[in-house]
């Protein structure tokens, strides 16, 4: 007997398995696909989700009849420089995260793809020809206005100006630069909102200034609700608002010099202090949490979320990402919003005496291609098809966030009402982009809260001054400067 | 005239293609994969030539000045928390280990129920083990962490790497999910004791304490020996439990970090050169703490044989 049911135990599993393992796209699918070849693609899958590949693959393949494989992987960033140098199975592109990938140019591992950007790319496959020339009628994107007025358009004619030579760096120091990577996402980073229970206490418009958002916490707080869902093992997430209040009083334009390492003293631009001053207010009270949730530390970025949006707090600092990666856990009927980031005392203004508003976007997330790759070409394709203006406006209604080009993603049709925030935000802000080809950047990895990091910096605050934490990280990066210099 | 032995070639070919496997596993997946980042070590990559450059013991410098001088006070502290391990490991979880073990084998009541609850954290995953452990102390429905509030007052943040209680808690959790290997060795080599010892203990009036600690546990030192050295071993590679529980970060002032997690932060975030000199330091100063540790076992454990 007992035979008996493990054999038909067995069969079962035999048979699910193979049920598991067959083609979803079943008998639909086009007998043509793949008769020009296979396209291997990593991704990361995470706040963007897999639906927007999944779609523009398919697409793809329907043009090209190129067959495209699909891995994802949450650790591809972290996996990418194993990978490369191991120079085996490597796929034919990767789409990955922030990562200082300029080390993977200089140790040659990457293919070039100027071609991408200045529109030479050209591949036909039967019927299909494949270019990067872009017309842009009909979609929301538009040209530079050093290109206003052509419909044959380079896809450096359309990307954020600000951010072109973001994938642009050289091999060695005296080598020419080339293009060697394609960003895939921007981002919208800051304060995501509970609109009804900011509504509660009088805010039906998010606070626009500081003293605005403090305001808010108390009539919260008042009203038995916290304002603020963290999580301390992701204190990082506190960055998306306090970088955007060191940009607003120094500057993006200064904010983004830091990254360039001139000298030393990028440590000591006094929007550090100010930012940090603004958190610290906003967060600690005598040496302990105000404005929170109940015992932030011992939570993560998931955690915070969860609480979130399970409304037991009103504000979340967070991304974009986070409709994605909240998903089918988002209550129905949950009514959430970004926004812009509440000046501080000092921010810049414009010439009318506005407040300049800046958006973090935390762009940095690239799409590369193995020099060795079995199919450079196809990867190549799939670029220039991806960077098609109608699949920019579909990235940004699949994923919820923009590229960065040149268009106007709040219009797009079929956006959550928390999508559009954050496109409305993005597209009416200074936007802030880290580009810098510094070898203390880009090799040495240094960052800006060196040599603290965001953990120790914002769990000092709680008893120490802003000040004397800036002017520790300073003192250390002068002590650090030569070691630094040396390491390069 | 003396007659020269005979070879056993067959005996010999025997033991060379046993020993193969594992002398091929060796070589291939330590020393060749290791050799690069040994040599790595000693270089630097140069942005401007993008050539590797001679770069000196300069990072060995820099982790001795760091962590042993006391530069960088976020990396002591990873040692200090790394340094925990050998006492917990040793001197509770294999203690611990060997009193279950052997009521296991007396067959207290309910031993079948105690041998499922000591081997069901061994079974599963570590990921699913951290998740549920957490989840028994999270602030808002954690059963532990809700008793303690309303029974005590006790309002805590308990996995805060600001608070004393994160690290203490991750190696709570380690002795909880790390008992079941140790049990099941040590519980085996109980087993295989002979009966006759026991029989002979029992006729002589012998105790259960003092069965527990002079015929049993003699007779098993070797495998507690053994255990106690791979203890040993998992002190600069436990990384695991604190990254899964607080943070792959290490925390504020690196409270919740350990050596072993330091690099995987250094290697996942782009410094492998640094990451290896890191490794390969920490090999150097545990390499002789081990062998220190075994020469002692081996001076104080007597040899059995049964």
């Amino acid at each position: 007997m007992l035979k008996k049911i493990l054999a038909t135990m067995l069969i079962l599993i035999v048979s699910l398995s193979l049920v598991a393992c067959g083609n979803k796209n079943g008998d639909n699918r086009d007998p043509e696909i793949g008769k020009n070849g296979t396209l291997k693609i990593t991704y990361y899958k995470g706040g963007t989700g897999s639906f927007w590949i999944e779609e523009l693959a398919m697409a793809f393949e329907n043009e090209t009849k190129i067959k495209v494989e699909l891995t994802d992987d949450a650790q591809a960033t972290e996996n990418a420089l194993t990978l490369l140098e191991s120079n085996r199975n490597l796929p034919d592109l990767m789409f990955i995260l922030y990562t200082n990938w300029q080390k993977f140019v200089q140790k040659g591992y990457l293919a070039p793809m100027d071609d991408l950007y200045d529109g030479t790319f050209s591949e036909t496959y039967g019927d299909a020809t494949i270019t990067s020339k872009y017309d842009v009628a009909g979609t929301s994107v538009y040209a530079a206005d050093s290109a206003k007025g052509s419909t044959n358009l380079t896809a450096a004619d359309i990307f954020e100006p600000e951010y072109l030579n973001y994938g642009k760096t050289s091999k060695t120091a005296t080598s020419e630069k080339h293009f060697w990577v394609m960003p895939w996402t921007s981002g919208t980073t800051g304060i995501v909102y509970n609109v009804d229970m900011l509504a509660s206490v009088g805010y039906t418009n998010p606070p626009a200034t500081y003293a605005e958002l403090l305001d808010c916490c108390q009539k919260l707080t008042d009203k038995g609700i916290a304002p603020f869902a963290w999580g301390g093992e992701e204190f990082g997430y506190w960055d998306f608002v306090t970088m955007g209040w060191w940009a607003q009083y120094s500057g993006v334009e200064k904010w983004e010099s830091f990254y360039k390492f001139e000298n030393v003293d990028v440590f000591k631009d006094p929007g550090r202090v100010e930012a940090l001053k603004a958190w610290k207010n906003l967060i600690v009270s005598n040496g302990t949490w105000k404005n929170s949730i109940n015992a932030p530390m011992g939570r993560d970025h998931n955690d915070a979320h969860r609480v979130f949006v399970s409304g037991e707090a009103a504000m979340c600092p967070t991304g974009s990402w986070i409709e994605t990666e909240v998903g089918k856990f988002l209550p129905k009927g949950f009514n959430m919003a970004m926004m812009p980031t509440p000046a501080i005392k000092g921010a810049k203004t414009d010439e009318n005496g506005n407040v300049i508003q800046v958006c973090n976007t935390e762009a940095g997330d690239v799409g590369l291609i193995p020099k060795n790759a079995a199919n450079v070409t196809a990867a190549k394709a799939f670029l220039a098809f991806m960077n098609r203006p109608e699949w920019i406006e579909k990235f940004t209604q699949y994923t919820g966030m923009p590229r960065p080009f040149l268009y106007q993603p709040s219009k797009l049709q079929g956006l959550s009402s928390f999508s559009k925030s954050c496109m409305e935000y993005y597209e009416n802000s200074e936007k802030m982009w880290r580009v810098s080809d510094s070898p203390i950047y880009t090799y040495a990895g240094i960052r800006h809260w060196e040599p603290l990091g965001a953990a120790t910096l914002y769990g000092n605050l709680v008893n120490s001054e802003p000040s004397a934490l800036c002017e520790q990280m300073y003192n250390s990066a002068r002590g650090k400067w030569d070691i630094w210099l040396k390491m390069v | 005239m003396v007659k020269r032995k005979r070879i056993d070639w067959p005996k010999h070919a025997f033991i060379a293609l046993m020993l193969a496997w594992a002398i091929i596993h060796f070589c291939v997946f330590w020393v060749y994969v290791n050799a690069n980042s040994f040599v790595l070590t000693f270089f630097k990559f140069d942005t401007e030539t993008a050539q590797y450059e001679w770069y000196g013991l300069t990072r060995f410098e820099n982790i001795f000045k760091d962590m042993i001088l006391g530069r960088d006070p976020l990396v002591v502290q990873n040692l200090k928390n790394s340094l925990w391990c050998f006492p917990v490991q040793n001197f509770i979880i294999l203690p611990l280990s060997f009193f279950s073990a052997y009521f296991l084998f007396k067959k207290v009541p309910f031993s079948n129920l105690f041998r499922v609850i000591f081997f069901i954290p061994s079974m599963l995953s570590v990921v699913v083990l951290a998740m549920s452990f957490k989840f028994m102390w999270n602030a808002d429905f954690g059963p532990i962490s809700n008793f303690l509030k309303e029974t005590f007052g006790l309002d805590v943040d308990w996995f805060s790497s600001m608070s004393p209680t994160a690290m203490p808690l991750v190696f709570t959790f380690g002795v909880w999910a790390g008992l079941g290997y140790d049990i099941v060795l040590l519980n085996g080599a109980i087993s295989r004791l002979p009966q006759e010892v026991i029989e002979a203990g029992k006729l002589d009036g012998v105790g259960v304490v003092r069965e527990m600690f002079q015929i049993i546990l003699p007779l098993v030192m070797p495998t507690y020996s053994t255990l106690f050295i791979i203890g040993t071993l998992g002190v600069f590679s436990y990384y695991l439990q604190p990254m899964l529980l607080c943070g792959a970060d290490g925390g504020v002032n690196g409270n919740t970090g350990t050596v072993a997690l330091r690099v995987i932060y250094m290697t996942t975030n782009g410094q492998q050169e640094d990451a290896a000199a890191f490794g390969l330091f920490f090999s150097l100063i545990g390499i002789p703490f081990i062998l220190l540790i075994r020469w002692g076992i081996n001076k104080l454990v007597p040899d059995v044989e049964y």
